[in-house]
């Protein structure tokens, strides 16, 4: 390939649409290189939002694991480096919290990564600051929960959280950091829609929403489900269950992990030293404390050559229509191997509805 | 002609990107991308001055079958792209690339 460039600052993640990535996914994904990954430093944060999957207080950590020093994330680093990476997103919790961030972070930084650093915004002090002033991450992604402090109060739990966020933000673009921000959709924002999007329009931000909540299987003490907002009222699924009786599109043939955009190409590692593939999931439990990288990444892949659907999905009537994840299915269920059936019944109702308007 | 200093170099599935790091990654905003030919050269740059003519001599030392004008070509094609994307140190009296920025940071 003749040497050139492109803008990336568009991007999140692995960037798409362009020849020369596409060159690179396809070639990560045919010897399975690991050219992206997350590093979920800890489970603690400073919000407690209704709808994580993440946190933990800090009194809890000790019942669910034990996070990673930073020697022993600078050494996951070292080798995921070596193995390949080439994105990596830096998460939690709330990753600055993580005890030892500002060692990990400075190490990291040097090593070669276009790094993107998801953030609540809210904790950056002044060394903060001057650690990013001097080691600027290639973008940070922010969580937008509100556009006042009464909304923050209602989603996350606590006082002057939008006052925090917002001074943060402004503190990051005027270190000329790209921000891009995030907004996860519950039944106490839905309504600050509009003024959060007005907000983000304001400082010129990229932002998208989501109200893809999924209960946590990973110890956090929230209830997803009693927050999320009624899937009928989110105009994108309805067009997609429409789009999808007209022209299903998942294929017996397919393992779940083939409709994931990270196939063998990128992981996540959780706060406790777990390779997994998607970060709703409690499996599988790889080890990168135990394995080297390397080793841990085959057996990744080869743990995604072999899960399937659970066995009520194969047998499902609705099983091309329904457009299903399998780290969403072992959310609502606990367990990849199983489906939930209020989970279910849900969605075949949602199908048949959609039918009889046809 | 330098390169700056903060730059790595990564092969990672089998393309050669340039990965700036610390305060190096604003001021070189796109991914830029090399031919396994110029990862070849780019040791030798990281560690030297050098010249088109050094350059192309390096490669004409390490490749058969090229003619030296197409590699002097390629060279000034590779400069350019380095160039253009602020990888290399500015000589006395030139300016950086157009879409260069000023950073003016006031500290709390």
């Amino acid at each position: 390939m003749m040497p050139g460039s492109f803008d990336r600052k568009d991007c999140s993640g692995i960037p798409e649409g362009n020849e020369f990535y596409r060159v690179m996914a396809e070639e990560a994904r045919k010897h399975a290189i690991p050219l992206s990954g997350t590093f979920e430093l800890t489970p603690r944060c400073n919000f407690n939002c209704k709808m994580c999957y993440v946190h933990l207080a800090a009194d809890r950590i000790p019942l669910f694991g034990k996070e990673l020093t930073a020697a022993e994330w600078i050494r996951v680093a070292e080798e995921a480096r070596d193995a390949g990476m080439l994105q990596l997103c830096i998460t939690g919790g709330e990753p600055i919290l993580h005890p030892e961030f500002e060692t990990i972070y400075r190490e990291i930084s040097q090593m070669g990564f276009f790094i993107t650093l998801q953030t609540n915004a809210s904790v950056l002090s002044d060394n903060i600051l001057c650690l990013l002033e001097e080691y600027p991450p290639q973008d940070a992604k922010i969580t937008i929960y509100g556009s006042d402090n009464e909304i923050y109060r209602a989603v996350c739990g606590v006082e002057n959280g939008f006052t925090r966020t917002d001074q943060g933000i402004r503190d990051l673009l005027q270190l000329e950091i790209p921000v891009m921000s995030v907004t996860t959709v519950i039944k106490q924002n839905k309504d600050d829609l509009e003024n959060i999007y007005q907000y983000t329009q304001k400082l010129k931000i990229p932002w998208i929403y989501t109200s893809g909540v999924k209960p946590s299987v990973r110890g956090a003490e929230t209830n997803a489900r009693e927050v999320a907002i009624d899937e009928e009222s989110a105009t994108d699924y309805r067009e997609d269950v429409r789009q999808m009786i007209q022209r299903p599109a998942m294929k017996d043939e397919k393992k779940p992990c083939e409709y994931c955009r990270g196939y063998r190409m990128s992981f996540w590692v959780s706060w406790d030293g777990n390779m997994r593939f998607c970060s709703f999931m409690n499996e599988p439990d790889i080890s990168v404390m135990e394995h080297t990288f390397s080793e841990a990444w085959k057996r990744l892949v080869e743990y995604e050559e072999r899960l399937q659907w659970p066995v009520s999905c194969r047998t499902c009537e609705i099983r091309h229509i329904c457009r299903r994840c399998i780290g969403m299915l072992a959310a609502f269920s606990g367990s990849a191997d199983r489906v939930d059936e209020d989970y279910c019944k849900y969605i075949q109702a949602y199908v048949e509805q959609e039918r009889r308007r046809k | 002609m330098r390169l700056k200093d903060n730059l790595v170099l990564r092969k990672v599935a089998g393309q050669f990107v340039i990965v700036p790091v610390g305060k190096r990654v604003q001021e070189i905003p796109n991914t830029v991308y090399i031919s396994s030919s110029a990862a070849f050269l780019w040791d030798y740059m990281k560690e030297n001055e050098f010249t088109e003519e050094i350059l192309t001599d390096k490669i004409m030392e390490h490749y058969t079958g090229v003619t030296r004008e197409t590699v002097q070509e390629d060279i000034r094609q590779f400069l350019d792209v380095l160039r253009k994307n602020r990888i290399l140190e500015k000589e006395p009296g030139e300016s950086e690339p157009e879409g260069g920025t000023v950073r003016v940071v006031i500290r709390k």
